[in-house]
């Protein structure tokens, strides 16, 4: 062998040392064994972790079946709208893990911000994405009254309790017989306070009593939706099940998850903090942070929570209010929340469960992709107003492919039962 | 030669700082722009998100289209008042000069306006949109009205949308540098600096042996087991100890504490004014909760409602003891 050949396949040996090195570094980085501590992360994420569904003192038929059954023909009852066009399931489409699939939502016109989930929405102390309700059947009344979303009014909405059979009969078993709205002098066709003047003429020109009558009922229908939101929970996903291989040492199962969702795994509860917020079984600690998302085309940045907090104070179907069946002691979280610059343009954070397949992202729909997501992230922007709270990752190409292969084991078809996930069968 | 140069620096100087008044009421301060709304300030902050994402300018800016203002209140009656905001072409001629009288001698403003937002109280922050469709100079008016006085409070700020290069800024930032260079060697400043440097390393040496005890800190500090133990003041007068209704202490879960206080010798305090707060040092963040001292149990006990902790990691709790109008705070590390 000449010389120069000698050389060649030296400097070639060489590389191929260092490349084997190399690959061997990643392995043994994708397989090496999970510390105790991270065990713990791993543990306090799966969905074993989960506790049973938490009370809702402010609302007693929370848990009651009928009630549930009743809230399910009402999310997908279109008749709830102005135009007979839009219905709860409209947007929370139950075959898109009860999102719609588009940046900001659209109901009879355009909404201001993008759909989350509701899976697994029963756990969190606050609703909507800057936390404006603190019940979910509170909640469920806001968008039947928004003019963007079911445009109605609660007279018409409540109307169509007494003039339903099935309604009628479902509302008298659960909460006792449905008041009497048929006399059109006290209770015209459409009134309610909303941002339509001739609605809300009709209303200022009703009773004071005749509006209570009206607004307990219209509350004890949000309370039917809750209770039927309540049943929407997530499954097992392929992460749980990798958790369980992990935990039982069943080395042979370990393998359902490749070297890269480990490594992403890894990465999540770790050097990339996710799971600072997104903390839990839901991958979510319920709470708002800031973190520097630009707002979209044509708005300004989105004050979140800050601007929720009075409008929460105000609310006549808040916790502390005369329709929540709580005591005023019970409304802990109302009780105690905070305020103050930190709340600065933050949002609720959400469940990562079925991340995949709740595309696009974040309060506005602003970002489309999961990779995008990532890179906003990595990169940690200023945030126009407040402060942002991430810092930047600094993390690499394919540190970030890793993360998305891991967040994407997060999704799975829910654990509640197919009969909840459709319109219940005609009576 | 040293009074040449100390001239030519405070002309460069002078030139400089006229430069800046420039900006009407918006005016640099460090990395930050004021503005100045009679007594009123305010961070003052442009944006073209669209175009340059989170990019803040000051005032000129690179081009046409969707531009976000933002005001976050140093004066926080800003947050009470209602702030009306107004953007106009610039008729003065006088661009970076032009001033309040010189915006009242327009006279009806109606014709001359662009963009128009209405008095409005804003709790938060004072954000604003407008998608400039032309270049050109304009003049932006910021008004409040004061809650009691019912004055009304205006500032101006020229600005120029589509900025037409630096100009002779670049220059006169080179000639001072060079100036002060120039200053800085005639004075003999390198022979200072060589000495400087030598008790400098010197210095960092200490600096470098504190450095490498941190660690030691750090386990001494992460050795200490978070319950049945107990935090002393200060002043070492008192001492604390806690226990929550939920154990370990939950994450996501809102739940209370009873404080446990006593004197340096165990003796149980009663009747103290107690109130607690807490956060992440490392994550500089508080508590998703407002915690409220509601209840004196007896024995030194008080109970603490309202407690929750969003995430895992290091916390800090600070409880603060009111007794005979002096007040002491102790820390509770706590780690999650
Ligand atoms: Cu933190």
């Amino acid at each position: 062998m000449s010389r120069t050949g000698k050389q060649g396949l030296v400097l070639l040996l060489l590389v191929a040392a260092m490349a084997g090195g190399f690959m061997w570094r990643q392995h043994l980085a994708a397989t090496a064994q999970w510390t105790a501590s991270e065990l713990a992360i791993l543990r306090s994420l799966s969905l074993h972790s989960l506790p049973a569904l938490p009370a809702a003192p402010s609302n007693l038929i929370a848990d009651s079946v009928q009630a549930a059954r009743m809230g399910q023909r009402l999310f997908f009852d279109k008749r709830l709208s102005v135009n007979g066009a839009v219905a709860c399931a409209t947007c929370h489409q139950p075959e898109h893990r009860f999102t719609d699939g588009l940046p900001t939502a659209r109901g009879v016109g355009a909404s201001a911000r993008n759909t989350p989930s509701l899976v697994g929405v029963a756990y969190s102390p606050w609703f909507y994405w800057d936390g404006r309700k603190d019940s979910q059947w509170s909640q469920a009344l806001a968008p039947l009254e928004d003019p963007a979303e079911h445009g109605g009014n609660r007279m018409r909405l409540v109307r169509v309790l007494t003039v339903d059979a099935y309604y009628r009969e479902q509302y008298a078993a659960v909460f006792g017989a449905i008041p009497d709205f048929s006399d059109l002098a006290r209770f015209p066709a459409d009134a309610g306070p909303v941002p339509n003047p001739a609605w809300q003429t009709a209303w200022d020109n009703m009773r004071e009593e005749d509006r209570q009558l009206v607004n307990r009922v219209f509350a004890n229908l949000g309370k039917t939706l809750a209770a039927f939101q309540r049943q929407l929970l997530p499954g097992a996903a392929r992460f749980d099940a990798y958790v369980d291989a992990v935990l039982a040492k069943e080395a042979a199962k370990e393998n359902i998850f490749t070297s890269d969702q480990r490594a992403g795994l890894r990465l999540f509860i770790g050097k990339a903090h996710c799971v600072d917020c997104h903390n839990g079984p839901l991958f979510t600690n319920n709470e708002f942070h800031n973190t520097g998302i630009l707002p979209p085309a044509g708005s300004v940045p989105d004050q979140g929570r800050s601007r929720a907090l009075a409008k929460l104070r105000a609310d006549p179907f808040n916790c502390v209010g005369v329709f929540s069946d709580a005591k005023p002691a019970q409304c802990i979280e109302f009780n105690f929340m905070r305020s103050g610059p930190e709340l600065l343009g933050s949002m609720r954070t959400p469940s990562l469960r079925n991340l995949g397949g709740t595309a696009p992202y974040m309060h506005k729909g602003q970002i489309s992709t999961l990779a995008a997501v990532l890179a906003h992230y990595n990169e940690a922007p200023l945030a126009l107003i407040g402060h942002n709270e991430a810092n930047p990752l600094g993390l690499g190409a394919s540190e970030l492919r890793q993360l998305q292969a891991f967040l994407l084991t997060l999704d799975a078809p829910l654990a509640t039962e197919a009969s909840w996930l459709a319109p219940p069968a005609a009576e | 030669m040293n009074t040449f140069y100390k001239l030519f620096l405070s002309m460069c100087l002078s030139l400089q700082v006229a430069a800046a008044l420039a900006h009407g009421s918006v005016v640099p301060e460090g990395d930050l722009c004021i503005i100045r709304i009679g007594f009123y300030t305010a961070h003052f902050k442009v944006y073209q998100p669209q175009a340059s994402r989170d990019r803040e300018f000051c005032e000129d800016l690179p081009g046409t289209g969707e531009t976000v203002f933002v005001m976050d209140y140093i004066h926080k009656g800003l947050a009470l008042v209602p702030i009306e905001f107004r953007i106009i072409r610039d008729a003065t001629g006088l661009g970076r000069y032009a001033a309040l009288d010189d915006v009242l001698k327009l006279g009806d403003l109606e014709p001359l306006t662009v963009f128009h937002q209405s008095p409005v109280i804003e709790t938060g922050v004072f954000t604003v949109l407008h998608n400039f469709t032309e270049t050109g100079a304009f003049l932006g008016l910021v008004s409040a009205r004061h809650p009691d006085t019912g004055e009304i409070y205006s500032a101006v700020f020229p600005f120029s949308v589509g900025f037409r290069g630096w100009g002779m800024l670049p220059l006169f930032a080179a000639l001072t540098v060079l100036a002060q260079l120039g200053y800085w060697l005639f004075t003999g400043g390198f022979a200072r600096w060589q000495a400087k440097r030598s008790a400098a390393v010197a210095g960092a040496n200490k600096y470098t042996q504190i450095l490498m005890l941190l660690p030691l800190f750090l386990l001494m500090g992460a050795a200490q087991a978070p319950d049945l133990q107990s935090w002393t003041s200060q002043s070492g007068a008192l001492k604390i100890s806690f226990t929550s209704t939920v154990n370990p202490v939950p994450l996501n879960e809102i739940h209370s504490w009873t404080l446990h206080l006593t004197t340096s010798n165990g003796t149980p305090v009663a009747n103290a004014k107690l109130s607690m707060s807490g956060g992440m040092p490392m994550h500089n963040h508080g508590l998703p909760t407002d915690p409220v001292v509601t209840s004196y149990l007896g024995n030194g006990d008080y109970r603490v409602e309202g407690v929750r902790f969003h995430m895992q990691g290091a916390w800090e709790m600070l409880v603060t003891v009111t007794q005979n109008n002096a007040s002491e705070t102790i820390i509770i590390p706590l780690t999650l």
